[in-house]
């Protein structure tokens, strides 16, 4: 129970910060290429994203590892931007296929953009839980 | 403050087979003198706790006054017998009462996380770490109810009925369940309490009690004697 | 005092595990209730979008290429069918009694656009007598259409000002529609002239599978709107009657299939809806109730502490609203989220025109199932506060021997 307190964070990270970056190859993959075998733009943004899904699994790993207080506050700091980036790669960064209804819009998109929202709250929530305790702790 | 019971009696409707009813306490007068230490003995089921709640504005009487000081607390509404309980009356209930989601401290401010503004309580917390070095449970100030013993549950709730140095303090079985030790400890201090000026009136079957005692009572079948 | 020194916000947040598992419970009910009505307001909106973009009261096609089935796909599926007759049969329905205006549009599927694989639907109309799609056009375009114009639906990625090339012929991309929440929102309109031209090189070219037709000679759908005071049955049979190989549907019939499953989605949904929220309801209300039974006699202690009847019922209350409404608010921004990101997926995966509506409607979807979520709570909390407020601290320390 007092692991789940003190770890929660780097597991909840970690989970969707693997989820992430395996989904975007697989469950939720841009389209395929097309019949010639070139790629479509979207391509380029499910590569994007899968780096950017590398990263933040690496930092979500040191941070369900390490045990020093203020670095994995440090850490957590860092997701933050670094998820709400990969939350604006497809369509803004990168760009997807013309039509909207294609499966890179339909499906790749949004669950990039929620996956990212929520790997960027949960870090967030941790950072505000983290910072009032160090403030906090006496009455 | 002075506690005037007059013919206060209580019977209770007892479920069953038809309804019979169930005399607790017959009627009977009582008073309580400030600055003594008032003992209620008797057997269990002999009505003590009874007549304690009722003396205590917690049980309203089937008939007969309760007066403090020459007002009838039952003729108060709830609204305003709640404040004066809580300004008033201190009361050490039996068994274990913390208030689990808190910790020692904040179980002792209870009554003035009840009624009472957030600066108030602040200024309580001064008053609550007195009273818990006296009790000697200083250092549990930021402990869970759950991590104390019986005794330093027991010496909680006594701190928590005496923070707002009420005019009346009662205690049901206040010794009860506790090692020799804690039980001349705790008597220890209701005793500082009545030579403070307080009223103290405590319900118990523990015999060595008497020894700190100024008036006695027995009670035997709802009726009740004075014996010293 | 300070909501955080309160004792309701140190109860809640005392036992985490109690306060999760109850706060979980409310975000399930808002997530259900957001979700819900913003689905069924989507399709109500999909479908009000898809009847006025739709415009006439008839169409027109050829019956050699049709079925019923099949057409409603051309409508609804954006189809990638397309097919032409003589247009001479538009002259014989011209003729006609009880029609108010006609005109016709000519279909073609390009072979590929550009970036996606996927073939898109081309519509050409005539200018002239146009009375279904040019009012939307001049809408979004804020001028007619020139020749190598294009409108494009809104589901194409393209910008507006760009170019998009159709069988070697370079178009200009000049207004974005909005949105109707179908697969039309795929499809690109342009005038007579640029179809002609379009439908001229893709037979050059030899990727038309209609190898020998005169682009001046031919239309592919005919659109009615019948004039006041006929029935439009009457005028329908007439021209099913009259011209000949030719197949005539009511455009609401088309959408009546869609708006009979619409129906019975809404009312799954709603049904599903109500049954969430009153299974929540019920086991809020026992997690209240049990949760207070077991503090009974820290209850009891309050009392005793000096908390009148109704202190104790406030603190059972405000126990109910800090948790409902954490559970709302967090359930009806993950709804929100959940909802706006996926709405193509479901519009793709149901068939259905699901068309989110604007923002005002979707602030009253967000507040209508917080209301409906916190109201639930305090509904289920009421009765066990009523009953807490009835205890009688003597009886409850008193029986704790």
């Amino acid at each position: 129970m007092k692991i789940l307190k003190q770890r929660w964070a780097g597991i909840v990270l970690t989970a969707l910060s693997l989820f992430l970056t395996i989904g975007v190859k697989t469950v939720f993959a841009a389209c395929g290429p097309k019949e010639d075998g070139s790629w479509m733009a979207c391509h380029w943004a499910e590569q994007a994203v899968f780096a950017s899904g590398i990263v933040l699994s690496c930092i979500s790993v040191m941070i369900l590892l390490i045990s020093d207080e203020k670095v994995r506050l440090g850490l957590s700091l860092a997701v933050i931007p670094a998820a709400a980036v990969t939350a604006l790669i497809p369509g803004v960064f990168s760009g997807l296929c013309m039509m909207t209804n294609m499966h890179c819009h339909t499906v790749t998109r949004p669950s990039v953009t929620v996956i990212s929202v929520l790997i960027a709250a949960a870090a967030l929530v941790d950072v505000i839980i983290k910072l009032r305790s160090r403030k906090g702790g006496s009455r | 403050m002075k506690i005037t019971a007059q013919s206060v009696c209580k019977e209770f409707i007892r479920q069953g087979r038809g309804t019979n009813r169930f005399v607790a306490v017959k009627p009977l007068d009582i008073t309580i003198e400030q600055g003594s230490l008032t003992l209620l003995m008797g057997r269990s089921g002999s009505g003590k706790s009874t007549l304690l709640n009722m003396l205590a504005g917690l049980l309203t009487p089937t008939s007969g006054k309760v007066m403090y000081d020459g007002d009838d607390i039952y003729a108060m509404d709830d609204e305003k017998l709640s404040r004066f309980r809580n300004a008033n009356i201190g009361v050490i209930p039996q068994g274990q009462t913390a208030i689990h989601s808190l910790d020692v401290l904040g179980n002792i401010c209870l009554s003035y996380m009840i009624c009472g503004t957030g600066r108030e309580l602040e200024a309580a917390y001064p008053a609550a770490r007195e009273l818990m070095g006296r009790f000697g449970i200083a250092e549990l100030e930021t402990a869970r109810p759950e991590e104390l013993s019986g005794g330093e549950l027991r010496r909680m709730a006594i701190a928590r009925a005496m923070l707002r140095k009420p005019g009346v303090i009662f205690a049901d079985e206040p010794t009860c369940d506790l090692d020799d030790e804690n039980t001349e400890l705790v008597l220890g201090i209701l005793k500082d309490a009545a030579r403070s000026g307080a009223a103290v009136f405590i319900v118990t079957h523990e015999r060595d009690a008497v020894r700190y005692a100024d008036v006695i009572y027995e009670m035997n079948a709802g009726e009740i004697g004075r014996t010293s | 005092m300070k909501l955080t020194e309160s004792l309701s916000f140190r109860n809640v947040t005392g036992r985490p595990g109690r306060s999760a598992a109850l706060v979980i419970l409310t975000f399930l009910m808002a997530v259900s209730v957001v979700c819900g009505t913003l689905t069924v307001t989507s399709l109500r909106t999909g479908l009000g979008a898809l009847e006025a973009r739709l415009g006439a009261d008839i169409m027109t096609v050829p019956a050699s290429a049709v079925s019923k089935q099949n057409f409603e796909n051309i409508v609804m599926q954006g189809s990638k069918g397309y097919f032409y007759m003589d247009r001479s049969y538009y002259d014989k329905a011209a003729e006609r009694e009880g029609i108010e205006k006609i005109s016709f549009q000519l279909y073609l599927a390009s072979a590929s656009a550009g970036c996606c694989s996927v073939p898109l639907q081309i519509i050409g109309y005539d200018p002239e007598t146009d009375f279904t799609v040019s009012p939307w056009i001049r809408k979004s375009a804020g001028r007619e259409l020139g020749d190598l114009d294009v409108v494009v639906g809104n589901d194409l990625s393209v910008f507006v000002g760009s170019t998009i090339t159709f069988y070697g012929v370079e178009c200009n991309v000049a207004a974005k529609l909005d949105k109707t929440g179908t697969d039309l929102d795929t499809a690109v309109y342009t005038n007579l002239n640029t179809i002609k031209k379009l439908i001229a090189s893709s037979v050059e070219l030899g990727m038309n599978e209609f190898t020998d037709i005169d682009p001046d000679r031919v239309v592919s759908c005919i659109l009615i709107k019948v004039a006041d005071g006929y029935p439009v049955d009457e005028v329908l049979n007439d021209l099913n009657l009259h011209v000949r190989r030719t197949k005539s549907f009511r455009t609401k019939d088309m959408i009546s299939g869609v708006s009979d499953s619409l129906t019975g989605v809404s009312d799954i949904v709603g049904v599903l809806m109500c049954a969430v929220w009153l299974l929540g309801l019920a086991v809020l209300f026992l997690a209240f109730r049990m949760s207070v039974n077991e503090r009974k006699k820290e209850f009891a202690v309050l009392r005793i502490a000096g908390a009148s009847k109704k202190k104790l019922a406030g603190i059972v209350m405000s126990e109910a609203l800090m948790i409902t409404l954490a559970g709302a608010a967090v359930g009806i921004i993950i709804g929100l989220l959940m909802m706006i990101s996926f709405n193509g997926l479901i519009e793709e995966s149901t068939g259905l025109p699901f068309l989110l509506p604007d923002g005002g409607a979707v602030a009253l979807c967000a507040v209508f199932a917080l209301a409906v979520s916190v109201i639930g709570g305090m509904i289920s909390a009421v009765w066990t506060a009523g009953r807490i407020s009835r205890i009688d601290a003597g009886v409850i320390l008193r029986g704790e021997n």
